[in-house]
């Protein structure tokens, strides 16, 4: 059993992956792998200090001993529950805060319920819920390891992260729950046809927008339909080819909000996670063969070669 | 016995003079760092030619009989290698002892080589030892590297990129070859230079290769 850093980042680094690169935002694995990913990350931070840290302790010093290399015969080594593996992170690494303890913790209980128990854990736990604590309780501890979010998630997913993770949170959730709370005052105050109408007018704008790469939700103040919008980001998955289409649904973080019957604003994703309107969602769109693989056609090559290159003579020198 | 440590820490390996037994060699390595014993036990292994036949399942010798090695690193089966192998060769010395410093061996690879070894992802299969790992590990302030072409598989595709390249790498570049001449030891800096065993020569009588783990 190995309990040694390097295997444990590495592996962490693996089952982000998974979650990252190989699973849709809005799949429950997405969410499994995630709180996976962060247990073996915590793990690795502690086996940094030492491997023995993660020995469960037992009056012979079984684990022990194996962790200090003394005893190799042990056939399955335990370690210490993940729990455990959380409160020491929070003990000896000041970094690791307590909503970094938190989010842990929390992803950890749905990770249980969904191995351990027919409960669809991470169905209704959705990712906007947890992922930029996550994100920070990551940042947290690869910095005990002294690497970067770019080493454990790549650049895109880091860069995105870092994006998130950049407002400053109390600020943004003291104004939003301010312009929330502002918004319904002012929409309940109107007139009940007034506010009939608005919502009528909301559905057909959202229906018609829908149409337009909107997404639509409902308005935490008046509880019309708004609709928010945002940026494509991760894998994109395949989900068709028939016909000589290809259908494919692509995630997205949406990042603006706006909701024409009550007037309420926003453009930021912490605004709309703290909002409760932060979720990712897909956007499915189908496009040709030849579009999508870049393919160029035999009939159309000589205006290809004029867009790509310009003036194409050169080509005859040997 | 002094040891030019600076000189092993910048060259990555380095001849020792004046050792001739067993004992000489498990006192060179205690100069060095803290002696381990090999899985089945024994502190300095001796090492003979073997046909694949006979050789134990998993060692270079089952792979490549009594052929040439590729580079590598020893001990990749544990989840953090020796730091260095002591090597003391004896008997028909005619065949060298390969070694490839590992930054010499990569020097002209692009940037998009040096991303990729940072992002890829292994499986050390040896046995009922199976876990993952990187091939370029950090170790309190030291890096260190870790490839074995037969031992480790890649898992992500910047992994499968690394490995067709350092596969061809050790399969045909060496920095040096050691020719074992008396009373002779290597100290090999085990995380940052790979060693092999060069090609077999006409009629080659009993050549042995004593063998030390250092942490």
């Amino acid at each position: 059993m190995s309990w040694e850093k390097d295997p444990l980042w590495t592996k962490a680094r693996l089952f982000l992956k998974y979650a990252f690169e190989d699973t849709e935002r809005d799949d429950p694995k997405f969410g499994l792998w995630c709180s996976m990913g962060l247990e073996l990350l915590a793990r690795a931070s502690l086996s940094s200090i030492s491997p023995t840290l993660l020995a469960l302790p037992d009056r012979n010093h079984i684990y022990l001993l194996h962790a200090l290399r003394k005893e190799s015969e042990v056939p399955f080594p335990q370690s210490i529950p993940a729990a455990v593996v959380f409160d020491l992170c929070k003990k000896i690494y000041p970094g690791f805060s307590e909503e970094d303890h938190n989010i842990a913790k929390a992803l950890l209980s749905r990770r249980n319920a969904e191995l351990h128990s027919g409960t669809a854990a991470f169905i209704e736990y959705k990712s906007s819920q947890w992922l930029t604590g996550f994100y920070h309780a990551c940042k947290s501890l690869v910095t005990t390891l002294e690497k970067t979010l770019v080493d454990l998630f790549g650049e895109e997913e880091a860069r995105l992260a870092e994006e998130i993770l950049s407002g400053n949170r109390e600020i943004i959730k003291t104004n939003v729950l301010a312009g929330i709370a502002a918004h319904k005052k002012v929409f309940e105050s109107k007139k009940r046809e007034n506010k009939e109408k608005a919502k009528i007018d909301s559905e057909k704008l959202g229906l018609e927008l829908s149409t337009q790469r909107h997404h639509r939700v409902t308005c935490p103040a008046c509880q019309c339909v708004a609709t928010v919008q945002g940026r494509e980001f991760g894998k994109e998955h395949v989900v068709s080819e028939a016909g000589g289409n290809i259908t494919i649904k692509q995630a997205v973080l949406p990042t603006s909000f706006s909701c024409s019957a009550c007037g309420l604003n926003f453009t930021t994703f912490t605004e709309l996670e703290i909002a409760g309107i932060g979720n990712s969602y897909t956007r499915r769109k189908t496009c040709s063969a030849a579009e999508y693989y870049g393919l160029i056609d035999p009939e159309n090559i000589d205006e290809y070669l004029a867009s790509e290159h310009g003036d194409f003579l050169e080509y005859d020198n040997e | 016995m002094i040891i030019d440590l600076k000189k092993l820490e910048e060259k990555g390996w380095i001849l020792v003079d004046g050792i001739s037994t067993k004992h000489d060699l498990l006192e060179l390595g205690k100069t060095v760092g803290t002696p381990v014993p090999t899985p089945n036990g024994e502190l300095i292994k001796e090492i003979r030619r073997l046909s694949k036949e006979k050789a134990p399942l998993g060692s270079q010798s089952s792979l490549y009989g009594a052929g040439s090695f590729p580079l590598h690193t020893d001990t990749v089966f544990w989840p953090l290698p020796v730091k260095y192998v002591l090597l003391r060769g004896y008997g028909d010395t005619r065949r060298p002892t390969t070694v490839g410093v590992i930054s010499e061996l990569i020097k002209d690879y692009d940037k998009k080589f040096y991303n990729y070894i940072k992002k890829s992802i292994w499986l050390v299969n040896v046995g009922n030892k199976k876990f993952y790992c990187s091939c370029n590990f950090g170790e309190g302030s030291c890096m260190g590297w870790r490839y074995d072409a037969d031992l480790m598989s890649p898992v992500n595709k910047e992994a499968i990129y690394i490995n067709k390249i350092l596969n061809q790498i050790v399969r045909n570049k060496v920095s040096d070859n050691i020719v074992w001449s008396g009373n002779q030891a290597v100290i090999i800096a085990n995380w940052n230079v790979l060693h092999g065993r060069g090609e077999r020569p006409p009629n080659e009588g009993v050549r042995i290769i004593e063998r030390l783990y250092v942490r």
